[in-house]
């Protein structure tokens, strides 16, 4: 029996002691090994649709595609030619003798009908719609009863009603003057700004009165004692307004206009035709004359300018005004066509400019009041420059270099991927009349190139005929080899940089077709880490 | 989670009372499979408990080195897998099933018959089957390069992995230990494929790849797949049926069992990718090949390619029903435990890929009055030729101790194929 009870506890032991032990098995890791997979990436296809975005591109009837590219150069607003300043007035009221006098509950004893004449820097202003903005009316009271202060502006009115506005001011003295204020939209007001008698400019007719109030006890006034009202005008945004603009010169300060047609693109492009418009568009119903001093083609990547050089940046351009539509308005459109036969807009676009930098002058109504008082301006109104560029894909291309940084998202970690090492093999079917040197680099995020991928390799173009067309399309292929280095490289910046470089074929310029395509497939041999993405 | 089962089996093997009447079967059957332990013959106590565990693997090519190092992970170096690899046969199979039951029977009537008694049993089984061809390890474990150029012919192949649980509840005849049981079925997670066709030819530099296909994918929910989880119902036979037979003057048994014959329902949550075509991939197709950062995309983008998306649905699957019979003859004198033959004859078929018969052929050897060991030759199941040892204790007065490995020399050997084995507790009062 003894026997029997000593090998059950050892049994049990025995069993307990292998429970333990896989308890305290540290739990496993997924199992890796490598693989060695050879497999497509990617397809994909493109053309000059790709290339250059469809809203850019025209095609011919004979298949020829031109790019017509428009930018706007410069954007003058509202208040290039008129700003509304914030202006208070200041209305007293006292005895003119010792007084004193008694003024019974509900008198009115003053009643000041007057004109508020605003400063606006040269502008005589006929009428002014209000888009947004605010008036405050506070009065100061230091007599012995309460004051009701009415404020008026009879010129200014809101769907024919006018403008009204009222203040109870409790007793104050002297010493302690008593002070209310209030404050009123001028939202969608019109101010007939001729004044009471429709002579004047600038002008805006107010009323202003004093009554003590209906209820209280009557109020006893001394030379001492005064009424001080305040009217600000703040915030006031112009919807519309018309008078008198005045002969005045707007300087347009040095800017540059960015250019995204040529970016990351660099190299020698010849181009056998460029026209360009440039469409200035007055939005203000004012003469303009503007003076050019300069239109620039900068290339940002080489530094190098190229001025333009026509009549419009020698002379001064005058500009039409805009026609009132008497609600909107209609642009005065004034368009200057280079061509290569009268400027060097070949040479401005063959820059490759990464921007168009400007400075010009604007003397508005040049001529004086040649509208008799009917300027006008509406706050949509603008004088705009654009800049119209077609460019006939008819070009020659040395070293066209295309280069792009893009973010690889890769699956794992720097620490942990299950991508080892591999090499990409790139198919190539080009049907476009010029070669492409490709190269990829992995950069970190100042673009500095880390690691060029070899061998790379040259896309070649395709086939041309006697007529300078792809007759053939010509297959390439080209190896990219990753090491492990590179790729954990790869896997720390997470950035990839392509450039292709482009060589017309043949000598002269190649004329490009809509349906020109380059057809290319990625493939890739790796070795696979299974598990092994973190 | 196989490796808590294990633990909770040999947890549940501790606690042993003894009892001299308990008739621990002599587990006749391929151990391999479950381990469920036949009923005793007789006498019939009024209470009879029986705790059985059983965890095995095995494969006709796949050494324990590789099986290992998949369940422990790390790293799998080359020569590990080529050692499996060089060992292929064009027939390759494996699989494991682990499996523990509670079985309790009591009373002395079932329904007013004498004869039978009320039985109840609560199992739970984690199983998997595998057959597969040589490239299908090929693709695995090196990847498709080697097959550049050329096609690797993937199929038959098919893997079923399930795991779930039973409550059954049936009678029991008493004298035999004869039984028939219904069970309800939980569902917990299953994870299968059928490939009846599967042609992949990759195409130099991987200009390509073409794959003819004929299969089938099913996958249970994947939410609620841990243990305690239910992403299915379904319902089960248990059957078991113990004759005594003599041939001439040598007395003996014949059992014939069938375990979980029925199915499982698995929820509207479940996916599956029946598909029977042809697929030509050459990458993903890119709108601006200059545009890396959206050029990677996922497994599911990537299934949607190839056409290979889920369908989302109910289905309904057999499970992988067990069937088993054996004839023991001559009854060992020497020991004093019951129902214990000089030799068993075994064979047993689990309805799983990659599973064949398993045959056994079993000695025993009398220790004592209450003790026997045994040995024993077997082929088939998930593996080929095995051999096997096992001993019988009477614990104390009312329990019975088996321990049983089938596959000993896999079991003490990581260049070997296949380890398993079995504990069985039985306890009667």
């Amino acid at each position: 029996m003894g026997e029997r009870v000593t090998s059950f506890r050892v049994a049990c032991l025995s069993a307990l002691s292998l429970v333990l032990l896989a308890g305290c098995r540290k739990e496993p890791s997924a199992p890796q090994w490598d693989v060695d997979l050879v497999a497509p990436l990617i397809t994909t296809s493109m053309t000059i649709g790709d290339i250059v975005p469809d809203s850019l591109l025209s095609v011919g009837g004979d298949g020829s595609v031109s790019v017509l590219y428009t930018t706007q150069l410069f954007s003058l607003a509202l208040d290039t030619v008129l700003t509304a300043p914030d202006t208070s007035f200041r209305y007293g009221y006292g005895l003119p003798f010792p007084g004193p006098v008694e003024f019974q509950p509900g008198a009115t004893f003053t009643t000041d009908n007057d004109v508020t004449t605003f400063e606006l820097d040269g502008l005589q202003l006929r009428e002014l719609k209000i888009r947004s903005g605010q008036v405050d009316f506070a009065v100061t009271n230091m007599m012995n009863g309460t004051i009701i202060g009415d404020f008026g502006l009879p010129g200014a009115s809101l769907n024919g009603a006018p403008f009204a506005l009222q203040q109870v001011v409790p007793p104050g003295t002297p010493s302690a003057p008593s002070t209310l204020s209030s404050a009123r939209a001028l939202d969608g007001y019109v101010f007939d700004m001729r004044g009471p008698d429709h002579n004047a400019v600038n002008t805006l007719a107010t009323a202003l009165s004093y009554t003590t109030a209906q209820n209280g006890s009557s109020v006893t006034v001394t030379d001492q004692d005064s009424l001080i009202a305040l009217v600000s005008y703040h915030d006031i945004v112009p919807q519309y307004a018309t008078g008198y603009f005045g002969t005045r010169t707007v300087a347009v300060e040095p800017d540059t206009s960015v250019l995204d047609l040529f970016a990351n693109v660099s190299g020698t492009l010849d181009l056998s035709q460029v026209t360009a418009r440039l469409k200035v568009r007055n939005g203000i119903g004012v003469d303009a004359r503007a003076t050019l001093q300069y239109l620039r083609s900068i290339n940002a990547s080489t530094g190098t300018t190229v001025d333009l050089v026509h009549p419009i940046t020698a002379h001064p351009i005058n500009l039409d005004r805009a026609l009132d539509l008497g609600g909107s308005f209609l642009p005065a459109e004034n368009a200057f066509t280079l061509t290569e036969a009268n400027s060097n807009i070949d040479a401005f676009v063959e820059n490759l400019p990464s921007g168009i930098a400007y400075a010009l002058d604007i003397v508005i109504d040049p001529l004086g009041d040649v509208s008799n008082g009917h300027d006008f301006l509406y706050y949509e109104s603008r004088i705009t420059a654009d800049l119209e560029v077609e460019i006939p894909l008819r070009l020659s291309a040395t070293d066209l270099v295309l280069r792009k940084t893009s973010t690889v998202d890769l699956p794992g970690t720097a620490e942990g991927h299950a991508l080892q090492y591999g090499t990409l093999h790139l198919f190539a079917t080009n049907g476009f009349p010029f070669s492409a040197q490709v190269q990829l680099a992995i950069v970190d995020a100042a673009d500095q190139v880390l690691a060029t991928l070899a061998p790379g390799g040259t896309i070649a173009s395709g086939a041309l005929g006697p007529n300078g067309l792809v007759t053939t399309p010509v297959a390439s292929a080209i190896d990219v080899v990753l090491s492990a280095e590179q790729l954990d490289l790869l896997y720390r910046t997470g950035l990839i940089r392509i450039t292709a470089a482009f060589n017309t074929a043949g000598t002269g310029h190649v004329q490009l077709l809509n349906s020109y395509r380059l057809d290319v497939q990625l493939t890739a041999e790796g070795n696979y880490l299974v598990n092994g993405d973190e | 989670m196989n490796k808590w089962w294990l633990c909770g089996a040999l947890l549940l093997a501790l606690p042993a009372w003894s009892q001299p009447d308990a008739h621990p079967p002599d587990s006749t059957r391929a151990a391999f499979v479950t381990g469920r332990l036949p009923a005793p013959l007789r006498p019939v106590p009024a209470h009879s408990l029986s705790l059985n565990g059983s965890g095995a693997f095995d494969a006709n090519t796949l050494y324990n080195d590789l099986v290992l190092g998949l369940y422990n992970g790390g790293r799998l170096s080359r020569g590990l897998r080529e050692r499996s690899q060089d060992a292929l046969n064009g027939r390759n199979r494996g699989g494991y099933a682990l499996d523990l039951s509670v079985t309790y029977a009591w009373g002395t009537r079932f329904f007013g018959n004498d004869g039978w008694r009320p039985r109840i049993t609560v199992a739970d089984h984690h199983v998997l089957g595998l057959r597969f061809r040589d490239p299908v390890y090929d693709l695995t474990f090196f990847g498709n390069a080697a097959y550049e150029g050329r096609t690797a012919r993937l199929a038959p192949s098919a893997f079923e992995q399930v795991s779930y649980q039973t409550v059954a509840f049936g009678a029991e005849e008493k004298c035999t230990g004869s039984y028939i049981q219904l069970a309800v079925v939980n569902g917990q997670s299953l994870n299968a494929a059928r490939i009846d066709r599967a042609d992949l030819f990759t195409a130099v530099d991987g200009r390509y790849l073409e794959l003819g296909l004929d299969g089938g994918y099913w996958r249970s929910d994947t939410a609620g797949g841990a243990f305690g989880g239910s992403n299915g119902l379904g319902a089960a036979l248990q059957l078991g049926l113990t004759l005594p037979v003599r041939i001439g003057r040598t007395l003996g048994e014949l059992g014939i069992s069938v375990t979980d014959v029925g199915f499982i329902a698995w929820n509207g949550n479940s996916l599956r990718v029946p598909r029977d075509t042809t697929l030509h991939y050459r990458g993903i197709r890119v709108e601006d090949v200059l545009d890396l950062e959206d050029l990677l995309i996922g497994k599911n983008g990537l299934q949607d390619t190839l056409g290979l998306a889920y369908e989302r649905g109910a289905f309904v699957r057999a499970l992988p029903a067990l069937l088993e019979a054996h004839l023991a003859l001559g009854t060992l004198r020497a020991t004093s435990l019951p129902n214990t033959f000089a030799y068993t004859l075994a064979v047993d078929h689990r309805c799983l890929p990659g599973y064949v018969p398993f045959v056994s052929l079993r000695r025993t050897f009398g220790l004592g009055a209450d003790a026997c060991a045994h040995v024993q030759a077997a082929y088939g199941g998930f593996g080929g030729f095995r051999a096997g040892v096992g001993a019988k204790v009477r614990l104390l007065r009312h329990a019975l101790l088996t321990v049983a490995s089938p596959n000993i020399i896999g079991s003490v050997s990581n260049t070997a194929r296949g380890k398993a084995v079995l504990v069985g507790l039985d306890v009667a009062w």
